[in-house]
């Protein structure tokens, strides 16, 4: 499940596949701006069915806190 | 508005040519590359600590972890602070837009990757900076108005983040922090024209290309009264 949800997020952020991994610093990637913040928000909600504000993705330190979120 | 090179990847407009009437401020924008601990020197601890680190928007603490965008956006923002008002304390008021404390000027920052951006204005402003990306699938529908997903829904990617971007500026300087979803946001025109001003000025919204690569920046002022 979280293969799925990391997938997700390495489009959201223009990645390339594997670049992201559950450990992953969200402060040290360069793709993690506003853009991003405001689509997992929307995407969030569209793909999982799950009501984020921006205030919770702002917290959201590494890719793990935001699948166990999702 | 009219941006201009002065060198060494830095751009700057001045917003006191008379073309946005009441509005004085200027804008910088940098191309960033490079490293951050290089470009943290520029600032010293002394700075971090009296103007950002007490300021309702956050500072990267975390020196070695920062980028040099980020370290860049806020060199950017000492440098207009130093050159049009002296140092004063970037403060949150009650309605959340970022102003220099009893000083009449309000800031705004931002960075992605590559660009740094930082305005000052005698009113509101919220400044923009973006790399131009594929939206993820139903991102942009979910952020349009009804008219701009006619407008812009079959345009390129470079428009939508255009859309992305002016609305992005627009929130900032109404409320100090950007879009939160979901909430009623300006719209715009096909040209990119605020349909709806109420004393917002959109001062400009510029693709930026450098080889392969683009960017877009916005620029967003309000009335005061209007942003409370």
């Amino acid at each position: 499940m979280n293969d799925e949800k990391i997938a997700m997020l390495e489009d959201m952020m223009d990645l390339d596949e594997g670049d992201l991994t559950l450990d992953t610093v969200l402060e040290d990637l360069e793709e993690w701006d506003s853009m991003s913040k405001l689509s997992l928000v929307v995407l969030a909600k569209k793909e999982f069915g799950k009501d984020l504000v921006v205030e919770d993705v702002r917290a959201f330190k590494t890719v793990s806190d935001i699948c166990d979120a999702l | 508005m009219k941006a201009f090179l002065v060198g060494d990847g830095l751009y700057r407009a001045s917003l006191a040519d008379g073309t946005v009437g009441r509005f004085t401020g200027e804008i910088a924008l940098q191309r960033v590359s490079g490293d951050a601990s290089r470009r943290a020197e520029k600032l010293q601890a002394v700075e971090l600590e009296r103007y950002f680190q007490k300021a309702c928007f956050r500072f990267p603490l975390r020196e070695n972890a920062c980028f040099a965008q980020r370290v860049a956006a806020y060199s950017l923002l000492r440098h207009l602070l130093e050159s049009h008002i002296g140092y004063g304390r970037p403060l949150s008021s009650r309605f959340g837009f970022v102003s220099v404390d009893g000083r009449g000027a309000w800031v705004s920052v931002s960075y992605t990757v590559g660009f740094a951006m930082a305005g000052l204005c005698n009113h509101p402003i919220g400044v923009d900076v973006q790399k131009v990306r594929s939206l993820p699938g139903g991102v942009f529908d979910e952020l349009a108005s009804a008219d701009e997903r006619v407008a812009f829904g079959e345009e390129s990617a470079g428009s939508q983040v255009q859309l992305f971007s002016l609305k992005e500026s627009y929130e900032k300087a109404r409320n100090g922090r950007g879009m939160v979803w979901p909430a009623n946001y300006a719209c715009y025109d096909d040209e990119f024209s605020l349909v709806d001003e109420y004393g917002a000025k959109a001062l400009c919204s510029e693709r930026i290309a450098i080889e392969l690569t683009d960017w877009v920046a916005s620029v967003t002022v309000l009335d005061e009264s209007y942003a409370a």
